[in-house]
């Protein structure tokens, strides 16, 4: 039996591959959300959604950061 | 990017490397260190005891001919062979003729990843596998044949990834133009010949790393971190944020670059070789070094950044520096508090300032590199019931002067007794180090990263 070796490819790894494998995602579902935006019609339409597009994405971002910091912060 | 603008950039990444320089050394530099200072003999017989070829070991061991030179010096290689990066990707982006508002963003870039200041600061040899596939590239561009020959063999000699890259840049070359596949394979054919002495050691070191090595786990994620980590290094927290805003990045970088095969042949195979020996043998997917794909990892975020400075409104390029910013602000803070170097610094202060005439140091850990350049006292190295994964091989121990004594041989009446525990050891060691100090008073026990718990004891008789 190796000390903590279950521990690290059981826990440590399995955490770090979701974040990895969510992060992944997000960005391609991100890129998937741009390149509808690009193709939406009419024109001033689509001003309007990618701001909002942009605007929401910058929230999720401030709030993601705050609870990142948090969490850090509690750890 | 004008000549002024690029000698600025040049001092800004030689002010961002210089205050890792002084931070002190760690396990894997302790080991560089002891190797440069053996004779050449012993040097090399510890080489091909581990797990690496010798051409860094050999530039470190020139170099500490010098008399005199303190121990940080280990790392001045390393510092040289990053600052000399930007320049070779300098006129790499000129031959491809990259506009100069990405040539200034690609080699910003390069200038300021927390990766590159990490490794430019390490004496591992990972800032000169950097530099030898920037130079291997710049001379596949310029058809250059003898000089591909000789950076991709010093390529192989200085890092067993250097196979990997050797292997991308003739699939560069031949994509370049086929028809030169005459003097593409004399030129890789010399390189492999300049390599071939050292095939028969990396067999005897393959055979010795086969399910003892450190790297234990492999998944396509892990794969995709390497990616990550080319940027940032080890120093934001792998979270979903900046891993989404990263990935996003990359992912739009190739999807700018699509019809660019040979940067992303650069940036992405040398992983995806690793990748795949890691499913087929054993995982021996290692970020720092992918650090060669890292340029061309560069090249796709700073076309994603040109694309949003080209805009005609400022908002994207707004954006990105809302999103990356703070990024960058986390990594450096990071990067300048704690530095990800764990060593026994400390430990060696406790027993120096409690050292009677006559104690010992005895340890059956790999501690014994992080102590050897820095006490005059007896280190003794208890062998264990089973050592630990990635554990040095007894041809490198005795080629690095370990003195093997059983426990029950020392005759120390004092023996102060490191125990350092690892995720790699094996629970009959633990018990053994535990047995040994169950009979002595405990000074202290510290975990400087969650991988790593030393604890110091002294065993009176």
């Amino acid at each position: 039996m190796v000390y903590q070796y279950f521990i690290l490819s059981g826990k440590y790894y399995a955490a770090q591959d979701a974040n990895i494998i969510n992060g992944f995602i997000g960005a391609l579902i991100i890129l998937l959300g741009y390149a509808l935006l690009q193709r939406t019609r009419p024109v001033w339409l689509a001003a309007i959604l990618q701001r909002v597009y942009v605007c929401l994405l910058l929230a999720a971002d401030v709030i993601l950061l705050i609870a990142i910091m948090l969490i850090k912060g509690k750890q | 990017m004008t000549r002024k603008q690029f000698i600025l950039l040049l001092c800004l990444a030689f002010l961002l490397r210089l205050p890792m320089m002084v931070v002190p050394l760690w396990y894997d530099e302790n080991f560089t260190l002891l190797m440069a200072r053996l004779p050449l003999s012993r040097m090399m017989e510890a080489a091909i005891g581990d797990v690496h070829p010798p051409l860094f070991y050999l530039i470190n061991w020139l170099l500490y001919r010098l008399p005199g030179l303190p121990v940080w010096a280990i790392r001045l290689p390393s510092l040289i062979c990053s600052m000399l990066c930007l320049p070779v990707l300098r006129e790499i982006l000129i031959q491809r003729k990259a506009s100069p508002r990405l040539q200034t963003i690609t080699l910003v870039l390069m200038a300021m990843a927390p990766q590159q200041i990490y490794y430019a600061s390490e004496g591992r040899m990972y800032a000169l596998l950097c530099l030898l596939v920037l130079l291997g590239y710049l001379f596949v561009l310029q058809r250059r044949w003898v000089l591909i020959a000789v950076t991709v063999g010093a390529m192989a000699l200085t890092h067993n990834y250097g196979l990997f890259y050797g292997f991308t840049l003739g699939l560069v070359a031949i994509w370049q133009d086929r028809r030169d596949w005459m003097q593409i394979g004399s030129s890789f054919g010399a390189a492999a010949l300049c390599w071939l002495p050292w095939v028969a050691v990396m067999r005897v070191q393959v055979a010795a790393i086969d399910r003892t090595f450190w790297i234990t786990y492999v998944s396509l994620a892990q794969g995709l971190l390497m990616f990550y980590q080319q940027i940032w290094s080890l120093m934001l927290l792998e979270d979903v944020l900046t891993l989404t805003i990263t990935f996003t990045w990359l992912l739009l970088g190739i999807y700018l670059l699509r019809r660019d095969a040979p940067v992303l042949l650069m940036a992405l195979m040398p992983t995806a070789l690793a990748l795949a020996i890691s499913f087929i043998w054993q995982p021996i997917l290692l970020f720092r070094a992918v650090i060669g794909s890292a340029p061309f990892l560069y090249m796709l975020c700073a076309a994603v950044l040109e694309k949003a400075c080209l805009q005609k409104s400022i908002r994207p390029a707004l954006l990105a520096a809302i999103l990356l910013l703070p990024m960058v602000v986390m990594s450096y803070k990071n990067m300048y508090r704690n530095p990800y170097r764990v060593n026994f610094t400390n430990t060696l202060a406790v027993i120096e300032a409690n050292r009677l005439p006559g104690d010992v140091i005895a340890t059956s850990s790999d501690s014994i590199v992080d102590l050897l350049p820095y006490t005059d006292m007896p280190i003794i190295s208890v062998p264990a019931c089973r050592d630990n994964k990635g554990a040095l091989t007894k041809r490198t121990r005795a080629a690095l002067g370990y003195n093997f004594q059983r426990w029950q041989d020392i005759q120390a009446k004092r023996i102060w007794l490191i125990n350092w525990l690892t995720p790699f050891m094996y629970q009959c060691a633990i018990d053994e180090d535990q047995a040994w100090a169950s009979g002595g008073r405990e000074y202290f026990t510290n975990s400087p990263s969650a991988l790593s718990t030393t604890s110091l004891y002294l065993i009176e008789r």
